[in-house]
């Protein structure tokens, strides 16, 4: 392509792209009413499942936990089988009024147990020998050809999960220190004569990333700043983010997918006391949050789904801990779930692998194809490829 | 011929960007006046023989001894810890080496392969010692650097070559040998294929001190059949199987030809240095061929390759020196612009290119100059990594800030005296700057050379080369 190569006619250039965002959004058309919204949320390290829903009447489950071991005065009981960790206390109202869904062993074949690969696999979709630089997310973006700003990652740069081939979406902590970063008037004047570069190959799509990022960072900025969210969350990193998207959520934004994540997860050693803060850290971000969208009438549209890269072996270890492990729960979170509480039986702790790891039961990327095609309403094939199963959830 | 001819600034601009980091007006002086081939002969030159990485490791071999005699967790622990404290070093040091050394296009080759033949490990010494192979044969015999990856401890622990044994074989490298390394994915060969070159890879195993340690018993001696060809093959046999096929010569020009000429594949330029590689699959040629080439410096071909953070930073430290106060400084830069030296993603390594570039990661690179030489607070923190406590996490979460150190703008000052700020721009930006204002305030008589160097640094067009 030729360097004086003039594309006047760009749609992305002239703004009209994505003009009508803004007109709804700045109307008070209300998209949060209608608008369905899915929140990813990692538990960062590899978090201990079978800690987290605890197998309490398990034999096996004891006699490889010795000292980590949640007895019945440790958990709520939700059957006679399973039992939340007691940190979980709103979750165990979740899981009563039919608003949470533990989808048990879920994982991948070959399973991975390092925390950067696996976590990779987890945000591409990928299998396990196959390796891909794209997110599922990053190529839901792609698919529907959308704007950056339609995936969120509440963060200060972007994970694998969502980026995209031709569009990633953004990472945004704090929307004014993004949007003074992304309008300094330096870029901005740069931006204004981009027109004539962008079909060329790589500098075109250079300054088309600058212009996205200007009007990404603008569009959130001055949509959230709208809405004062008044709720008061938790004083940590956690909640914080949450609460961010919380009011991305209320403000009308119209992002339909946002990304947080909370990190400690690797108790390789005095797991008991580090784990139960944790998850009480997390149930209590989660209450404020559901709570919040609750109140603002955007509770009922939107999907919450928590994964960890793996989870951790039934056997613990000298340090009173455990070491990474294979398949692990999902929740799903949200008002619409079509096979709330347990979607499926208990983990089999008698089958494990030769490591001594659980064997999944429903691939992860089972649930992606759900999301996408029973929640944000687009064809998984063409994010995911086509050998993926949907499972009944939504 | 344009060979006799003299080399055009804008050329040998080009070139240093390729097979450097860009080029210093000192350094241009020294070749004005020269022909393309006493350019390109002085590159290599330079890169004649590229000194050792790291420092001593008798400390840390020491502490690996104790652990492994004793078996101690305890023992295990201190070692690893000190092992990544090492490898820390290391990247700083490999760093600190790119951003000052003459023997640019050596250190450019290490990296190269250092993204091809992708390893990781815990243990400094084996980093190290693979380095430093890497090193050894980047502008050598590619047969030769085949066969010394495969002969490495780093290589043989990360793809479990160490437990490939004949009565249990582990088709791992095997299968990255032909996939990502050789051949390219399903390029002639079969799952049999992979199976067959994991039981000549039998046996390959390290010693104590991290050399190859290669055990006759463990390695399956029985007939294999391998693309075809039978015998009781070893390792080594593979490898010349492998390289007799045309298609191995072609699968590495491919990646060559995408990080040093253009990511936009050129088929009839590729099929030409292809040939000129199958024939002895010596580096050195195949870029002393590129490099001679006229089409090299066709402008299609320049500016238009989007420079790996690594390039980014080192051709800023090579402008404006600066080394940083805290050596977590730079990982934490290498991690927000994702590419932490020793820690690659996966087997496959970084795929380069656009997947560096989305919205936030192009607004970082392009504030990352005044952000480490303007000593500018910075709004980003790096993600930290999964084995991070609650604690640290929350911890680093309210200290976001600057990188501490003093740049040298002596040194720039003397190098670019006599320059004005417009002249400094084609040794910034390889291609065309494209930016009216921009241009405009280079003009502008107030604008000082320093601020030039960074309003120049900030342009999408210096994230190209």
């Amino acid at each position: 392509m030729k360097r004086r190569d003039f594309i006047k006619s760009s749609t992305l250039a002239s703004g009209a792209f994505f003009v009508p965002q803004f007109i709804k959004a700045l109307s008070g058309f209300d998209i949060a009413k209608t608008h369905k919204r899915l929140v990813v949320i990692q538990l960062n390290g590899g978090n201990d499942g079978l800690n987290t829903v605890v197998p309490y009447q398990n034999d096996i489950y004891f006699k490889s936990r010795k000292s980590l071991m949640l007895s019945k005065q440790d958990v709520f009981a939700l059957t006679d089988e399973l039992a939340f960790n007691k940190s979980l206390k709103f979750h165990q109202q979740l899981f009563q009024e039919g608003n949470l869904t533990v989808i048990n062993s879920v994982g991948y074949p070959e399973p991975n147990r390092s925390h950067f690969r696996s976590s990779d696999i987890w945000h591409s979709g990928s299998r396990s020998d196959e390796y891909w630089s794209t997110g599922w997310v990053g190529r839901y973006l792609d698919a529907g050809n959308l704007h950056n700003f339609e995936a969120i990652e509440i963060d200060d740069s972007l994970s694998l999960m969502l980026k995209g081939d031709h569009v990633s979406g953004i990472a945004v902590r704090d929307p004014r220190k993004f949007y003074n970063i992304a309008n300094q008037d330096f870029f901005k004047d740069m931006e204004q004569q981009a027109t004539k570069h962008l079909n060329e190959h790589n500098l075109g799509y250079l300054y088309k990333n600058l212009i996205n990022a200007e009007e990404s960072a603008k569009y959130v900025f001055e949509t959230s700043k709208t809405y004062d969210n008044r709720t008061d969350y938790p004083n940590n990193n956690f909640a914080k983010q949450l609460k961010s998207i919380a009011t991305f959520i209320n403000s009308g934004l119209s992002t339909s997918v946002y990304y947080a994540s909370l990190g400690g997860f690797d108790t390789h050693a005095g797991q008991r006391q580090r784990q139960n803060k944790l998850l009480f850290v997390y149930d209590e971000a989660i209450k404020t949050f559901v709570e919040d969208l609750k109140r603002n009438n955007t509770f009922k549209n939107t999907v919450i789904m928590v994964f960890s890269e793996f989870g951790r072996r039934l056997s613990e270890n000298a340090g009173m801990g455990t070491d990474h492990g294979a398949a692990n729960n999902v929740f799903l979170i949200g008002d619409k779930l079509k096979t709330p509480q347990f979607y499926n039986s208990a983990p089999d702790l008698v089958n494990l692998d030769s490591i001594g790891d659980i064997v999944y039961q429903v691939d992860f990327r089972s649930i992606y194809a759900t999301l996408l095609d029973d929640w944000l309403g687009v064809n998984n094939r063409n994010i995911l490829g086509n050998d993926v199963k949907k499972i009944r959830l939504l | 011929m344009t060979r006799k001819a003299i080399m055009k600034k804008e050329e040998i601009v080009h070139l240093y960007w390729r097979a450097g980091f860009g080029i210093s007006p000192s350094e241009l002086n020294l070749k004005q006046n020269q022909s393309r081939q006493e350019v390109v002969r002085g590159l290599f030159e330079l890169s004649g023989s590229m000194k050792e990485l790291g420092e001593d490791m008798s400390d840390l071999q020491k502490d690996f001894l104790n652990f492994r005699d004793s078996k101690s967790s305890a023992l295990r622990k201190e070692f690893i810890t000190k092992s990544k404290d090492r490898l820390v070093k290391l990247n700083v040091s490999w760093i600190e080496r790119a951003s000052a050394t003459q023997a640019v296009l050596g250190e450019k080759m290490t990296f190269f392969w250092d993204n091809h033949f992708v390893t990781r490990s815990e243990n400094a010494i084996h980093v190290q010692k693979y380095n430093n192979v890497l090193r050894k044969y980047a502008l050598g015999n590619f047969r030769e650097l085949v066969r010394a990856i495969s002969e490495s401890a780093a290589m043989i622990n990360y793809l479990n070559l160490i437990t490939n044994t004949k009565s249990h074989p582990n088709e791992n490298f095997a299968r990255e040998f032909l996939e990502l390394f050789t051949l390219g994915r399903d390029v002639l060969y079969t799952e049999n294929d992979i199976h067959e070159v994991a039981r000549a890879f039998t046996g390959y195993r390290n010693n104590l001190e991290s050399e190859f340690d290669f055990a006759p018993g463990l390695h399956d001696n029985e007939e294999k059949t391998v693309l075809g060809e039978k015998g009781h093959f070893t390792g080594r046999d593979i490898i010349d199987i492998v390289l007799k096929k045309k298609e191995c010569a072609r699968f590495i020009c491919k990646k060559i030809f995408v990080n040093f000429i253009n990511d936009v594949i050129d088929e009839e330029q590729l099929a030409e240095i292809t040939e000129v590689f199958y024939k002895n699959y010596e580096i050195k040629e195949l870029l002393e061929h590129i490099f001679m080439s006229d089409w090299f410096y066709e402008e299609r071909h320049r500016g238009v390759k989007i420079k790996s953070p690594v390039e980014l930073l080192v051709g800023i430290k090579r402008t404006v020196p600066i080394t940083f106060d805290n050596e977590q400084d730079y990982i934490r830069l290498e991690r927000l612009l994702r590419q932490v030296i020793f820690q690659p993603p996966n087997v496959a390594g970084l795929p380069g290119g656009r997947n560096w570039i989305d919205p936030n990661s192009l607004l970082l690179r392009m504030n990352l100059a005044t952000y480490v030489l303007n000593n500018s607070t910075f709004e980003f923190e790096d993600k930290g990594v999964a084995e991070d406590t609650f604690e640290a996490i929350e911890k680093k979460a309210k200290k976001r800030g600057k990188v501490f150190g003093e740049p040298d703008w002596e040194h720039f000052d003397k190098e670019f005296s006599g320059y004005n700020v417009k002249e400094i721009t084609t040794l910034f930006i390889s291609g065309e700057l494209n930016t009216a204002n921009c241009i405009e305030l280079l003009k502008d008589k107030r604008v000082t050379l320093r601020e030039g160097c960074l309003l120049l640094m900030s342009m999408p067009e210096y994230q190209l080369c």
